[in-house]
């Protein structure tokens, strides 16, 4: 059976992320589904890196696979045998990968590159996971790319301002249903470079992996008369791709990204949307190499409230109800309150993945 | 090596003085850097990394809320753009951390505190190895340099007058408290000890020259009322604790550029448990000696029992296996001092201190008769008994002056110190003088100190520097009766007289916990941190500054000096320096100095 990954991605710190972690975990505790779990950051820490207030702890089940940095493993009450140790170097040591021996408490700091994290998936598809969790690190995206799909932790800690919120969470709901499995002409195969063709596949120009200065629009300028499609492997500055979206391609240009992070990071949900928007207004499409189903979303109404006069945070929360309701207004998969839905819900989101 | 390109970028609105630090030392290893302006937007960074083709990336930071997205984001972008699959992203700012740098995504972090050494050893990919200064500090024997040469020759002459007369009439009496030092010299084997083995002849003989508490611990097994054993598990949490923290152990300098004086702290809270935590604190916030204080009953107890034994009050009972595990606990370059300076156990004690090869010791007769409550004639047999001790194991000792605490004028207590001082260079010992730095009733009453703390002080150290080239460690603690309630005041009123005792060149100096005075209890740990920054901070401001004595510090000082050889005449003249003591002149009942009554008519003839 295939290993399914899931990336549990969150909009800043302090979203839940590993609240819904930790509420699969816990739904999905049976002898019959090997789980293996890492993190992308730092979780399972008793107080938060930043702000000092509680946070939730992580426990792990005897048998679980995880891969963690050497350095967290005295840190909790869990016993890990490791069973393989990668190279991988990380602030808090070298990441490890082992099994669950003892099952208890357990701080999570795992690879926080994408192509470490490719190879930790990897290693845990070979010992047979049926399952992998990666928890996320603050409002890190990129390395999720790495994953089947993902579930989008979001909340008060990100913004107050709803309407900005389900914005927001709607934006990326839309780029991640894009479509992925997207070909590129052969010739278009260049390693690292951004390439623009017509619509016989023919390459009219090769352009830098980055799209990030203003030089590269002009170079398409002159060619979008005869475009048909452009692949970017990399990231586009916010700046071209609010140029991109005003050139003068003619109609049905086709935009291929690597992934849906990648569009999102370059210049953030709503930049990203409102080019997907332009696009398909003029009959254009958007989409990727890869794919990356978002499977659920998940709220947190609390958030970490600064206080100027005392120099310290204090815990502070949203009307929660209405969080829940406004966003499942703004997104077409299912949205949950895991604190008072319970995981089921987001457990049973996970299908749409398989 | 290989050279590396390093793009140094601050992720900040205005603060890149840290980069510009590590830029020079990255140079200085061979390195090419580029700095980047501050304020550039993540993107036009990693556009920065790519045209640059760097290596090694170094980003800084200063960390609030909202902040930590910003740099997860640029990571993020890193990790998108594909330079992590070449370039080794770290972050440095002030609250950054190992932790948070993993939680952000960085492959190194470097918070407060890191050196150019770090930040060099992770750009050339090799683990840090703190320096010699950060972890391997090398005890120092501060009596070294010095001749113990008399300059004044008059007081030289009545010193060597006195301490004829004190060996003279020592010389046939004896004390329960020198025959017991005696056995436990000749009778008590550490090697044996160690190993459990029985000494029966010990055993057998030690009881008979004890109290009724310590006697009663050795024929009937029953241990002081306000002492217990430590169980077997709290036993072996201290080993684990001791082994934890010395893995981890690195002991920085509190000096800045200077050499002295070197710090000493007190413990004793009455658990060596606590007190191994604080010693273990003392030593990573950079003290480079501690010292041990037993209970005000140990002093009026003829004896020590023995067993791994915690108090339930103030001091730590000295034991054979508390001094053993105290030992094992410190650091290889952290000074040990044992004192010994008073009451009823004083030459035991330096045979302890001396098997269990402590570095230094602390005695003094005057005191010890007169401000902590030993009969003078009793004090004067132990005293030169724990001299000849002193002698034998090679532990210099420092002679404490705190009967000025009790109101006795710096001159006479001077005096006192001295004609310890005589009686030890005598015996061949060792010793250090250590005048207080305090706020004393002499000059509360006298007003010396009513404008500035600084000149009196300087006065004593003069006055000592005038008479003898002997090390000077004030003290005990500094800035004595200055402290408060207020642990910022008392941190600070601490740092600016360990200031005073740099600026004066001496050799070291004794600090107390801000809570010290008003703890109401075991002092706290983080009172013991607060006093260890506040002097290094103090050392780091002021350096090798050296000060200039005032014209009223000068008069003082020949005051004082002339005060000194005023009293040693008077002793002198009486041809008997216990009976001077009875009598007042190294301190009177006026002054507030009361001849102590413990051990009273215990001196033996023989």
């Amino acid at each position: 059976m295939k290993t399914l990954t899931v990336g549990i991605a969150g909009t800043a710190k302090n979203t839940g992320k590993t609240t819904a972690t930790m509420a699969l975990l816990e739904y999905l505790r049976n002898p019959g589904i090997c789980i293996g779990i890492t993190s992308i950051g730092y979780d399972g820490e008793r107080v938060d890196n930043v702000t000092g207030l509680p946070k939730p702890r992580i426990y792990l089940e005897a048998g679980s696979l995880v891969a963690v940095s050497e350095g967290c493993l005295p840190a909790g009450s869990a016993r890990v045998k490791v069973l393989d140790r990668t190279g991988i170097k990380t602030p808090l040591g070298e990441i490890v990968c082992g099994q669950v021996a003892k099952g208890g408490l357990m701080v999570l700091a795992g690879p926080n590159q994408s192509r470490h994290l490719r190879e930790i998936l990897q290693w845990m598809s070979v010992q047979g996971a049926d399952l992998v969790m990666v928890d996320g690190a603050l409002n890190r995206v990129a390395p999720m790319a790495e994953t089947d799909g993902i579930i989008l932790c979001t909340g008060a800690s990100y913004t107050t301002d709803l309407d900005r919120l389900s914005l927001e969470t709607h934006s990326l709901g839309v780029i991640c249903s894009l479509p992925g499995g997207a070909e590129i002409p052969g010739a278009a195969h260049v390693e690292g470079k951004s390439v623009l063709w017509n619509r016989d596949g023919v390459i009219l120009a090769e352009l830098p992996g980055l799209l990030l200065e203003a030089g590269c629009v002009k170079a398409m300028s002159c060619l979008a008369g005869e475009a048909g499609g452009l692949y970017c492997p990399g990231l586009v500055s916010p700046a071209i791709l609010e140029a991109l979206a005003g050139l003068p391609f003619r109609e049905g240009m086709t935009y291929v990204f690597e992934d849906p992070m990648k569009l999102v990071l370059s210049g953030g949900p709503l930049t990203a949307r409102r080019f997907v928007d332009r696009v398909s207004q003029r009959e254009g499409r958007v989409v990727f190499r890869k794919s990356l189903p978002l499977a659920a979303v998940a709220v947190n109404p609390f958030y970490p409230c600064y206080r100027y006069e005392t120099n310290h945070y204090q815990p502070a929360f949203i009307d929660r109800d209405l969080l829940v309701s406004k966003i499942k207004c703004s997104v077409n998969v299912p949205v949950f309150d895991v604190v008072r839905d319970g995981p089921g819900g987001l457990a049973g989101a996970l299908k749409s993945l398989a | 090596m290989v050279s590396r390109k390093v793009l140094l970028a601050p992720i900040d609105p205005v603060h890149d003085v840290g980069l510009k630090i590590i830029k020079r030392g990255l140079e200085e290893a061979g390195h090419e850097t580029v700095l980047l302006q501050p304020d550039l937007q993540p993107e036009e960074i990693i556009q920065e990394i790519i045209n640059s083709r760097a290596d090694t990336v170094l980003i800084s930071r200063t960390l609030g809320y909202g902040v930590a997205e910003i740099l997860a984001r640029f990571v993020d972008l890193a990790d998108a753009a594909g330079v992590r699959d070449r370039v080794r992203i770290g972050i440095g700012g002030m609250a950054i951390r190992p932790e948070l740098a993993a939680e952000l995504g960085f492959d190194a972090g470097f918070g407060p505190g890191t050196s150019v050494e770090e930040a060099v050893a992770f750009v050339e990919g090799r683990d840090y190895v703190p320096g010699l200064a950060k972890n391997n500090k090398l005890k120092i024997d501060i009596t070294e340099s010095y001749t113990y040469t008399c300059h004044n020759s008059v007081i030289a002459g009545l010193l060597k007058q006195i301490a004829g007369i004190i060996l003279a009439w020592t010389e046939n009496r004896t004390s329960s408290g020198v025959l017991r030092a005696r056995v436990r010299e000749e009778l008590w084997d550490i090697d044996r000890w160690r190993k459990y083995e029985k000494m029966t002849e010990f055993l057998e003989e030690y009881p008979r020259f004890c109290g009724e508490i310590t006697r009663d611990f050795y024929l009937k097994g029953i241990l002081h009322p306000k002492t217990r054993r430590f169980t077997r598990e709290e036993a072996a949490a201290l080993e684990e604790y001791i082994k934890a923290t010395k893995e981890r152990m690195e002991a920085p300098k509190l000096q800045h550029s200077l050499k002295k004086p070197l710090v000493f702290n007190q413990y004793g809270t009455g658990c060596p448990f606590m007190d191994t935590g604080h010693i273990k604190v003392s030593e990573a916030w950079g003290a480079d000696g501690v010292i041990h204080f037993d209970p005000s009953w140990g002093a009026r107890t003829e004896g020590f029992m023995d067993g791994f034994l915690t108090h339930q009050e103030d001091g730590t009972v000295i034991t054979p296996a508390n001094l053993n595990r105290i030992r094992q606990s410190l650091e290889s370059g952290t000074l040990w001092q044992v004192r010994a300076h008073r009451g009823l156990n004083t030459p035991e004690t330096v045979v302890l201190a001396g098997k269990f090869q402590a570095d230094l010791t602390k005695i003094n007769i005057s005191y010890g008769a007169l401000g902590a409550g030993t009969d003078p004639a009793r004090m004067t047999v132990d005293g030169v008994e724990a001299i000849r001790y002193a002698a034998k194991y090679g532990l210099p000792f420092d002679i404490v002056t705190n009967e000025e605490l009790c109101g006795v004028p710096a001159h006479k207590a001077f005096a006192g110190m001295l004609i310890t001082a005589a009686l030890a260079l005598r015996l061949g010992a060792k010793p250090i003088l250590q005048p207080l730095f305090c706020y004393s009733p002499e000059v509360m009453v006298g007003g010396q100190m009513k404008d500035n703390y600084v000149d009196f002080n300087v006065a004593k150290v003069l006055a000592l520097r005038h008479i003898i080239d002997a090390p000077v460690w004030p003290g005990a603690p500094i800035g004595f009766m200055t402290h408060s309630e207020d642990r910022i005041q008392s941190s600070a009123a601490t740092a600016y007289h360990a200031c005073l005792a740099a600026m004066l060149g001496v050799d070291a100096i004794t600090i107390a916990s801000s809570d010290e005075a008003y703890s109401g209890g075991p002092i706290s740990v983080p009172s013991k941190v607060d006093t260890l920054r506040a002097v290094g901070e103090g050392f780091r401001f002021f350096g090798s500054t050296r000060l200039e004595p005032s014209q009223r510090a000068l008069d003082w000082s020949r005051e004082i000096e002339e005060g000194i050889e005023n009293v040693l005449r008077q002793v002198a003249d009486r041809g008997d320096f216990v009976e001077a003591l009875y009598r007042g002149v190294l301190g009177s009942r006026e002054e507030g100095a009361y001849p102590g009554r413990n051990g009273r008519d215990t001196v033996m003839m023989v």
